[in-house]
C-alpha cells in the first residue's frame, strides 16, 4: 500500500508541535523521542564467535549511547529542542576514538529513505584554566578545534549487492585543523570477513580501507553555530537522503545548506560476498576526536520516513 | 555494557556515563580472569557536572577471584562512574562491567 502526501494529512503533521519541524516523506517508519528512551540506538559491535578478546579493535569500542539532558558546568541543565532527554554518543578522550550508535531496520520495499534530525556537537568542557592559556578571545574559543567530525551513514543490502552510504563533516583533520566541510568516502568499510580472510588490512578508520579514502563534496564547505563556548548548544536542522535501489546518497542538508549527492559514486561490495542481509537498513551515527578530549554529538530527535 | 573484557593491573575509571533519567542503578562486575591472590575494591563515584567527581557514600564492594559481582547505587543523580582497584602480589583481572538503569 503507498501512502499518499494528502493535504489532510500534511495539516495533521503541520498541527503536531513534535512533526511539524520535520519534512517526512509519506510514509513515518519511526520517530526517535529520546524523551521515551533510546529507541533502538545502541552500541555497534564488531563480528565475534562469542570471544569478546576476537572483536576487532576498530569495532570493539564504540560506547555506548547515553540519555542526556545536557548539563554543563557553568549553568547546569541546558536541555534539548523540546523535552528533556537527547541521544548522545561520547568518546573516550583519546586522539582517533569513535563512537557510533546503530539502528537495525529492514526495508519492505526499495525506494528512498530519509533521515532528519536535530542536532548539536560539542568537545568537553574543562574547569578552571585551558591549557593553552591565553588563547580565549572572548568570542571564537579555541575549544572549536577540539572537535573532530561526525558521520551519517547506513549499510544497505539487498541479499545481493551490499553498500554503505556515508557522510561526514570533519570539523577539523587528523592534525586537528579546522577543516569545516562535508565529504564522502571513496572506498568500502573494511568488514570483519575481509580482515580475518586477508583480503583488507586492519581498519583504522571505521569507514574506509585506508584512512585518506575520503573526498571533499563539492560546495560542501559549512560552518555551523557552535556558539562560542563549549557549554552553550544550539540546535540545527539536518536531512539526509538515500536510494536503497541505486544504494546511492541523494542529498545532505543542513539548515540552509542543501548538497546534491546523486553524482558521487558509493563504493559497493562484490555481489554476492555476503550472505544473511537481506533487505538490510541500518541507520548509523557516529562522533570521533582527533585530540586527547571527549567530543560529543547529541539529537534531540530522529525521524526516519520513505517514499513506499 | 560500559567496559569489554578490560585487564586492569592497578586502577581503571569508567568513562562518565548520564544517568539522570534513571531512579536506580546497578554495577555488575563480570570478572572473567583473575590472577590468584587478587584483590578488587569498586566504588561509585558522582558527578554534577561530568567533571568533578566524588566518592558515593555508601556504593563499594571489595572482592576477589572471578565470576559475577553486583553493587547497588542508592539516591544517585545525575552521572556515575566506577573506579576499580586491584591489590594483592601480582594484581590481575579481566572483567566486563556492566552499569544496569531503570527507572
Amino acid at each position: 500500500m503507498n501512502i499518499e502526501p494528502t493535504e489532510r494529512r500534511s495539516e495533521l503533521i503541520a498541527a503536531n508541535p513534535l512533526l511539524s519541524r520535520y519534512s517526512p516523506l509519506p510514509r513515518i517508519l519511526c520517530f526517535d523521542n529520546f524523551d521515551e528512551g533510546v529507541n533502538g540506538w545502541c552500541e555497534l559491535i564488531g563480528n565475534h564467535d562469542g570471544n569478546l578478546d576476537r572483536v576487532r579493535p576498530v569495532q570493539g569500542d564504540m560506547r555506548p549511547p547515553q540519555l542526556s539532558t545536557c548539563t554543563f558546568f557553568d549553568i547546569g541543565t541546558h536541555g534539548v529542542v523540546t523535552g528533556n532527554y537527547a541521544l548522545k554518543l561520547q568518546t573516550r578522550p583519546k586522539p582517533g576514538h569513535m563512537a557510533l550508535a546503530i539502528k537495525r531496520l529492514t526495508f519492505a520495499r526499495p525506494g528512498i529513505v530519509q533521515l532528519e534530525t536535530y542536532f548539536t556537537f560539542k568537545s568537553e568542557a574543562w574547569h578552571g584554566t585551558r591549557r593553552e592559556a591565553g588563547s580565549f578571545d572572548g568570542n571564537i574559543d579555541p575549544s572549536l578545534s577540539d572537535f573532530g567530525d561526525f558521520c551519517i551513514s547506513n549499510d544497505l543490502s539487498d541479499g545481493r549487492r551490499r553498500a554503505h552510504c556515508c557522510v561526514r563533516y570533519s570539523n577539523t583533520n587528523a592534525r586537528g585543523e579546522l577543516v569545516q566541510k562535508w565529504q564522502v568516502k571513496t572506498s568500502v568499510q573494511t568488514t570483519t570477513k575481509m580482515e580475518m580472510r586477508g583480503d583488507a588490512p586492519v581498519a583504522y578508520d571505521y569507514h574506509v580501507r585506508d584512512p585518506d579514502d575520503w573526498v571533499d563534496v563539492p560546495d560542501g564547505g559549512q560552518t555551523f553555530c557552535y556558539n562560542e563556548i563549549p557549554t552553550k548548544i544550539n540546535w540545527h536542522y539536518l536531512r539526509w537522503q538515500f536510494d536503497t535501489r541505486s544504494l546511492r546518497n541523494v542529498v545532505m542538508q543542513v539548515n540552509d545548506k542543501v548538497l546534491d549527492l546523486t553524482g558521487l559514486d558509493v563504493p559497493r561490495y562484490p555481489e554476492g560476498y555476503y550472505l544473511g542481509l537481506s533487505n538490510m537498513l541500518n541507520l548509523s551515527l557516529d562522533v570521533r576526536t582527533h585530540r586527547p578530549v571527549r567530543n560529543f554529538i547529541f539529537f534531540d530527535s530522529i525521524l526516519t520516513s520513505v517514499d513506499w | 555494557m560500559l567496559e569489554r573484557n578490560v585487564e586492569i593491573r592497578s586502577e581503571l575509571w569508567t568513562e562518565p556515563y548520564e544517568a539522570a533519567w534513571a531512579g536506580e542503578a546497578r554495577w555488575f562486575l563480570n570478572v572473567v580472569d583473575a590472577s590468584p591472590g587478587t584483590t578488587v575494591e569498586i566504588v561509585t563515584f558522582l558527578s554534577p557536572d561530568g567533571l568533578c567527581w566524588c566518592p558515593h557514600e555508601s556504593s563499594r564492594l571489595r572482592f576477589e577471584g572471578v565470576g559475577l559481582q553486583t553493587l547497588r547505587v542508592p539516591d544517585f543523580c545525575p552521572w556515575l562512574r566506577l573506579n576499580v582497584e586491584v591489590g594483592g602480589a601480582s594484581p590481575y583481572i579481566k572483567t566486563i562491567i556492566y552499569l544496569s538503569l531503570r527507572q
